[in-house]
């Protein structure tokens, strides 16, 4: 083996291609570290800014309110308090969901649900495979490399008419011959994308713990079931023009066709409501209570919130802040269902699309990846919990103070509550056998032609 | 020592080999001659293991060296490299030193040794083959059609260095339509018809054109 790896390892480093492919691959990287560095410092800098534009926000109301004070409803209705949710360290690396679904929602104590979809996760042009991430040169643009570097090493011999030769000197055979040179090319890939690695981990300051390393170990994984691929190509072309034609035909129906035909197949087996349509089904609900008796919608709120009985009635004439407020939790209460299904639908094609990422490599690398890095969907879901629970903890704070048509005067804003709960989303379990069992699947395929095929 | 045996061999219906049995021992060189189609590579190709046989059984003894009408090599490395990498594969690591005096053994110009083999003609070429068959002390060569494309100059040395690997006990099989060739290297002569051993005998005191003679007469 050492031998064939020598002789391969003197023909490639002289072939312009070996350095411009690697090269290029490490430029990519380079740039998508830098990228990555860029995004979690933005998204950083974001949330780091969030404490002082609440605070600005909160000392516009003192001064709004400096003379006389006003109704705790006015207080409450003006002021927006932030969530937000950390990146994990590896975000930086796996922007999955980050750079679509917010990672900060100002919310009010208004109905929740108008205030949650107010960015929305259906835009097809970000969420499409291959933004600029590291995980996107290390799971797409790496096999890529990969499939360029070991498309033709029998078919390329076979042209040049080496092979016999080659056969004849019994080093073992064509598939102990394709076995070395692709795991050459694989050594060379690997060591580039580790370098990569091992720059992002200095520039991105990540803690060298088991965390940090098992995403590399994941990427790395999900060049098998590439090296797979690049293999059969390699062991059935007969000439290196189609063995090129192959591996590109392999490449874009992996990339490419495979996720869309996925994404198509999920969106019509499940077809999830769109943030818009809970949106306007919540504020048409709740325009619809200005124009309806006042005390059976605030029945309707009383049903589920018995802790507020002892203020059973609202006048059906003068505006009040309990009615007010009673009336936006009704109307959120009245897309429930649809926000359930909103949510079960997600995590359904959530669910399938994690299944058959088998179908698609490069989908399946950054389906780990991103879950690893805590970028997901499961993150996003995450984030609208913690919203969800936030905008209850304003609830039990404002409301017994508004019902009870508290005033609030200068200096009522230092008691307003904040989003204390700033932990990153948690890292999905790794698990590495997906790849491992695919490239499984595919390598028996591999059966190199005859020397004379 | 090469021994076939009642070598049949078809491509689909069409027979390209039918009971062919042949010996070539130690210290001698046998030519396959014979047209185009005749299966003379096809022969070589089922002693090298790249085809299998329908039936009979071929023997070979020693390590076999394989020398073929073109022969190709890695044109981005340079002759000694080739000789290098080539005899790594075959378990035989070779210092530079080593390396050089196997090409200068095959005759093969000192200032061409270091240089990419892009620029080395079919002969120069062979002879870096053959330097890799003598890295691996193969004690078994197989040529195809070696003096196709060869000047009379490069066809003498290489009936010479044949010769000389045949005194040091090498068993040679080669393949050509070189009379000529025959006439001043081999020992003996088979002669292939339409897949058939059709005339088989020794060379000694024949020129070639009692050879082609002879030739006509078996075809």
């Amino acid at each position: 083996m050492k031998a064939l790896w020598h002789l391969d390892w003197l023909r490639l480093r002289r072939q312009a291609a070996t350095w411009f492919l690697l090269g290029g691959l490490f430029l990519a990287g380079l740039t998508a570290i830098y990228l990555g560095k860029k995004f979690q410092e933005q998204q950083q800098a974001e949330i780091s800014r969030l404490d002082a534009q609440f605070q600005a926000q909160c000392d516009r109301l003192e001064h709004r309110y400096r003379e006389n004070g006003e109704h705790s409803g006015y207080w409450s209705y003006y002021s927006f308090y932030p969530v937000h949710q950390p990146p994990r360290p590896l975000a930086a690396l796996s922007w999955g969901l980050r750079d679509v679904a917010p990672f900060v929602t100002w919310v009010r104590l208004l109905g929740l649900e108008q205030q949650l979809y107010e960015s929305s996760l259906a835009n097809p042009l970000l969420q499409s495979l291959g933004q600029f991430d590291l995980a996107f040169v290390l799971g797409v643009l790496a096999p890529l490399v990969l499939l360029l570097l070991g498309h033709d090493v029998l078919s390329r011999d076979r042209q040049l008419g080496v092979l016999p030769l080659l056969a004849a000197q019994g080093g073992g055979g064509l598939l102990r011959m394709l076995a070395a040179r692709l795991l050459l090319r694989l050594l060379l890939v690997v060591i580039v994308c580790s370098l990569l690695f091992g720059i992002a981990m200095i520039i991105l300051q990540l803690p060298p713990g088991f965390d940090t390393f098992a995403w590399l170990f994941i990427a790395l994984l999900g060049l098998l079931p590439w090296l797979a691929i690049t293999a059969i190509i390699a062991a059935r072309s007969r000439s290196a023009t189609g063995s090129l034609a192959a591996a590109m035909a392999a490449f874009v129906s992996l990339v490419l066709l495979m996720p869309a035909l996925v994404n198509l197949a999920l969106s019509t087996l499940f077809p999830v409501p769109e943030g818009l349509e809970l949106t306007v089904r919540q504020r048409q609900i709740m325009h619809d209570g200005w124009d309806q008796p006042r005390q059976p919608n605030y029945d309707r709120f009383l049903a589920e919130r018995p802790e507020y009985r002892k203020w059973p009635t609202v006048p059906e004439k003068d505006f009040t802040w309990r009615w007010y407020f009673a009336m936006h939790e009704v109307a959120d209460r009245s897309v429930a269902e649809l926000v359930n299904q909103h949510t079960q639908h997600l995590r359904q094609r959530h669910a399938w699309s994690q299944r058959l990422a088998w179908l698609s490599p490069p989908a399946l690398t950054q389906s780990l990846l991103s879950g690893h890095s805590g970028t997901d969907l499961d993150a996003h879901l995450l984030h609208l919990e913690t919203t969800r629970n936030f905008h209850e903890h304003l609830k039990a704070h404002f409301f017994p103070l508004i019902f009870d048509e508290t005033h609030f005067t200068a200096g009522a804003t230092k008691s307003f509550p904040r989003f204390q709960n700033s932990a990153p989303a948690p890292a999905a379990p790794l698990n590495p056998l997906p790849p491992l069992l695919l490239a499984a699947l595919l390598l028996p395929f591999a059966r190199p032609r005859p020397v004379l095929s | 020592m090469i021994q076939l045996q009642n070598i049949s061999k078809a491509f689909g219906s069409r027979p390209v080999l039918q009971n062919l049995s042949l010996q070539v021992d130690r210290g001698r060189i046998l030519g396959l001659l014979g047209g185009n189609g005749a299966g003379k590579t096809t022969t070589l190709n089922l002693i090298l293991g790249f085809l299998q046989p329908d039936s009979g059984t071929i023997t070979v003894t020693g390590e076999t060296a394989y020398i073929p009408e073109n022969v190709a090599l890695y044109p981005e490395l340079s002759g000694l490299e080739n000789l290098r990498a080539f005899a790594a594969l075959a378990g035989r690591d070779l210092s530079t030193q080593e390396g050089e005096n196997l090409l200068a053994r095959v005759k093969l110009p000192a200032e061409a040794m270091s240089r990419r083999l892009a620029s080395y003609s079919k002969g120069m070429r062979q002879r870096v083959a053959i330097a890799i068959a003598l890295a691996r002390q193969a004690q078994v060569f197989l040529l195809d059609e070696p003096t196709t494309g060869l000047d009379p100059a490069a066809v003498h040395d290489l009936a010479t260095l044949l010769r000389q690997l045949a005194q040091d006990g090498a068993a040679i099989l080669l393949t050509t339509h070189d009379l000529w060739h025959l006439s001043i290297d081999s020992d003996e002569v088979a002669i292939l018809s339409a897949g058939r051993l059709v005339d088989r005998f020794e060379v000694a005191g024949q020129d070639a054109a009692q050879l082609a003679q002879r030739y006509m007469q078996a075809k």
